[in-house]
């Protein structure tokens, strides 16, 4: 029994541990103080709530604005640009929000060039003008657009490309002019997609952490550190962190519900460039101005401004930027190790039974990439503290030293975290790959007299080996951007550049940020390309 | 219901087969059995339970209860569980299966492998030849068409020369052209090899064109099992009768051991049909078995027509409230309304 259905059993159980941090977030939402929450809503509560709807706000109408017009432009209309623009816009989802916080900031504010230039030119001194001030919830709005748009870009995107041509046509054919066909026709049919793509985008939003802290804002990410770190309370951060996750569910909601309305795409023949409407003169200027700008203050300013930084401007590398690197290096590496490995186990549980409780919980278990850093740090911290404190506590009734906070206070916990939120990346990555294995192809080889660990090593490892080495390298990735989780959970006196960068830009030390952030970038870009190429291999042009 | 065989010349033996996934029985206490050199068919609808018997017989699905044996050999049995690997029975699947990242030589060769190499590379030409792709032995599954993919398949399954080889549906996703050409191809080319073979499909002509017993399936049973005539000409039980081919019941009164009262008069068969005298019971008539003659003294109001080139078949209303169907020559054109004269031409009776 146990044998046949191992694999479900482990399956079942490890979808159950990474359930552990959000069912301890909601615990606390079912166990509400009354005092605490009545002190918070006296003092904080309100705040956070209002500046966090305004941050929803103002970005949704921000990578809206910017991520349809520029994702209609590079799939309906023709104009010089269009082809590597197409993928040049993807740029920008490199750039954590944090880091393209800063950079702005020093380019933006009093001291920096923008500025000072303005006064070298008009001659007025400090006080004598207004100017944008960066710091504020405007500004987090600002930046946090630039960098999120690529969700609703890339959704809206596939969307237009996947429309069939013809359905333009019948607009035409029944008298539509064929721009008015395209807005009455195109648009509401791509609706689902930009829906899907907005919340995408909103849940990134609700975890920022290093743009509004760094801003000044207060929202529900702040208050949670301000809380558990200012005041020490990890109830009261835990009844924020659950007020947060009703948030999360809402959105993740919203974005399962429009992908669901997305599939009634037809699965029409390539829009072929005579389909496309040519731009010329002034027209042609246009489109490209407006793909030019998200993209260009998107990532070309703030990429360029770091690399001025980091090469001319910055103290020379030496052995703290190695250990930096080093460190996070190799915890991104066994993050994705942990993630991909448990993917792995996982993806095949469901093939080898498809069960319901399998099903079940490897959908939810997705759900931890809608989960913000800071609620997934507390709810691992919650647990793994009460373990820690046990084993101490049984050391010392033995008369032994204490061993420390062996879970809570090293890498382990760290690790959990990076599981937690990235699993659903890994399997989602691993799951594609698997699912061009169809089981007749081990049949096949099973009928032809091979044992199944043949057929693992003959037919699958050479069959997933390109969707596996994807998934490391998008846990690998995003853990090295990864930074409020990482704040909460590091181990004593352990950095990692995304940390180390926040800290020094914190400290107004901008110039030295830069080597850690560039260098996270360039690094960031990597999965960008791979899902442009992506793109581009399933839809040649 | 039950069969008696002869084991002594039975290849494949499939007795009181049960399968289930859960508590649901898929497969229903089965029993057949494929003779030396023959090919079987298990035809039926969709979800008739054949193509999980198949997987069964592969070695895919475990039995509830009931046995399974290949030349004597137990394969499966109860509890007991032969692992498909080493049963040595090959197997050819609906989506193809080969091997996306190796050549069509390295598919082939894939169960040899533990062949001396240069026996390898015979056996493929060999088998490459045989279903006429000789040459194509470097080329890669993506660049053939899927005739050429379903027959590569083919000679992957027959490579290691099995005992038994399983054809699951093998060309329902071919045009109907290829299908024509390659299922009579498929049945020589496994005569000549002398490899008995059990084909699962829904579709009569390919059972027909290949099969020389057919097993007809509904709901995880076995309706009937044998030749493709007596499963066309003496449907056992009304399934079968509907199942197969086209036709139409008329409700009739048993006048004979040989002879019914029907609507359009008395019909007899060339043997008793089983029923007594005085019952009510219903004869089963196929559209070909009613011929149209203008000046026959039965008629029939048209109701539908369909032109099918070689002929047509026409829907008509006899004795007020029966429809029949017919056949007649294609330039026997007459219009929806019209009365025309019928025929039965009928050797024996199918009642039910």
């Amino acid at each position: 029994m146990l044998k046949r259905h191992g694999l479900s059993v482990f399956a079942v159980t490890v979808a159950a541990l990474l359930m552990l941090p959000v069912l301890v977030i909601l615990s606390y939402l079912i166990k509400a103080d009354g005092a605490l929450w009545q002190h918070m809503f006296e003092t904080v509560l309100n705040d956070y709530l209002v500046n966090s709807l305004l941050l929803l706000l103002g970005v949704g109408s921000g990578v809206l604005l910017l991520g349809v017009p520029t994702a209609w432009l590079t799939s309906m209309c023709d104009f010089p640009g269009r082809r590597w623009l197409s993928w040049a816009l993807l740029l920008p989802l490199a750039v954590p929000a944090y880091i393209i916080a800063y950079t702005y900031t020093g380019l933006l504010d009093f001291a920096g060039p923008v500025q000072t230039w303005i006064r070298d030119i008009t001659g007025l001194g400090y006080g004598d003008y207004w100017f944008f001030e960066i710091r504020s919830l405007g500004g987090a709005i600002v930046m946090m657009s630039l960098v999120l748009y690529p969700y609703v870009y890339l959704m809206a995107r596939a969307a237009f490309l996947e429309q069939s041509v013809s359905s333009i046509e019948v607009g035409c054919s029944l008298g539509y002019s064929r721009w008015r066909a395209l807005w009455s026709l195109a648009l509401p049919m791509a609706r689902p997609a930009i829906v899907a793509g907005l919340s995408l985008a909103l849940m990134e939003t609700l975890a920022d952490y290093g743009t509004v802290q760094y801003f000044g804002v207060s929202t529900f990410t702040t208050g949670i550190f301000r809380t558990f770190y200012g005041y020490g309370d990890t109830a009261a951060a835990a009844q924020l962190a659950a007020s947060l996750l009703a948030f999360v569910i809402l959105l993740v909601m919203l974005e399962r519900y429009s992908r669901r309305r997305a599939r009634y795409h037809s699965a029409a023949e390539s829009r072929a460039r005579a389909d496309l409407i040519p731009l010329t003169g002034s027209k042609a200027f246009l489109a490209l101005m407006i793909c030019l700008v998200p993209l260009g203050f998107g990532f070309v300013i703030p990429a360029g401004q770091l690399l001025w930084w980091a090469v001319f401007e910055a103290e020379p590398l030496g052995w703290e930027f190695v250990s930096l690197a080093w460190n996070s290096f190799s915890l991104a590496f066994l993050a994705a190790l942990v993630a991909v490995t448990l993917a792995i186990l996982l993806a095949y549980a469901q093939r080898a039974r498809p069960i319901k409780p399998v099903r079940g919980v490897l959908a939810m278990s997705g759900f931890g990439y809608a989960l913000p850093g800071t609620i997934i740090a507390i709810g691992v911290l919650i647990p793994l503290a009460w373990i820690d404190h046990r084993i101490i506590a049984l050391f010392e009734g033995w008369g032994w030293d204490s061993p420390g906070l062996i879970l809570s206070g090293s890498l382990i916990a760290l690790l959990f975290a990076y599981t937690v939120r990235f699993l659903a990346v890994a399997l989602g990555s691993v799951q594609a790959g698997l699912e061009k294995i169809k089981p007749s192809l081990d049949y096949a080889g099973r009928s032809m007299g091979h044992s199944p660990l043949a057929i693992l090593r003959k037919i699958h490892v050479p069959l997933m080996r390109s969707s596996v080495l994807t998934a490391v390298l998008i846990v690998f990735v995003d853990v090295l951007k990864e930074l409020p989780a990482t704040l909460i959970l590091r181990p004593f006196n352990f950095n990692t550049m995304a940390v180390r960068a926040y800290e020094l830009a914190s400290d107004e030390r901008l110039v030295d940020a830069a080597p850690a952030s560039i260098m996270i970038v360039l690094v960031g870009l990597i999965p960008v390309l791979l899902l442009h190429a992506s793109i581009a291999r399933r839809r040649p042009q | 219901m039950t069969m008696t065989f002869d084991n002594s010349k039975q290849h494949l033996l499939i007795d009181k087969v049960t399968v289930a996934y859960g508590s649901q029985a898929i497969v229903h206490d089965v029993s057949l059995a494929v003779g030396v050199g023959e090919i079987g068919c298990l035809l039926g609808p969709s979800g008739c339970g054949k193509s999980t018997l198949l997987r069964a017989i592969a070695g895919f699905v475990p039995l509830q209860s009931g046995s399974i044996s290949l030349s004597g050999k137990t394969l499966a049995k109860d509890d007991f569980c032969l692992p498909a690997e080493t049963r040595n029975v090959g197997m050819v699947f609906q989506d193809v299966a080969l091997f996306p990242h190796m050549t069509i030589a390295a598919n082939v060769s894939f169960g040899l492998q533990h062949w001396p190499k240069s026996e390898q590379v015979q056996r493929v030409e060999e088998l490459l030849d045989l279903v006429g792709l000789g040459g194509y032995q470097e080329r890669y599954p993506h660049a053939l068409s899927g005739g050429q993919q379903q027959r590569v398949a083919l000679a992957r399954a027959m490579a290691p020369k099995p005992s038994l080889l399983l054809l699951d549906e093998p060309f329902s996703g071919l045009d109907a052209m290829l299908r024509e050409e390659l299922v009579p191809e498929v049945g020589a080319i496994l005569r000549q090899e002398q490899i008995p073979g059990l084909l699962v499909t829904h579709d009569q002509t390919e059972a027909f064109t290949m099969a020389d017993h057919v097993a007809v399936m509904n709901q995880g049973r076995i309706e009937q099992w044998d030749t493709a005539y007596n499963i066309y000409h003496k449907p056992d039980g009304r399934f079968v009768a509907d199942f197969i081919g086209e036709g139409d019941f008329l409700a009739c009164k048993v006048a004979s051991d040989t002879c019914v009262e029907s609507p359009i008069g008395h019909l007899c068969s060339d043997r008793p049909h089983g029923f007594s005298a005085g019952q009510e019971a219903e004869v089963f008539i196929r559209p070909d078995d009613v011929l149209h003659l203008d000046d026959s003294p039965i008629t029939g109001r048209i109701i539908s027509k369909r032109f099918r080139g070689t002929h047509f078949l026409y829907r008509v209303l006899v004795a007020g409230n029966q429809t029949l169907s017919c056949f007649a020559d294609s330039h026997h054109n007459h219009e929806i309304g019209e009365e025309i004269g019928i025929k039965l031409s009928l050797d024996h009776l199918m009642l039910f």
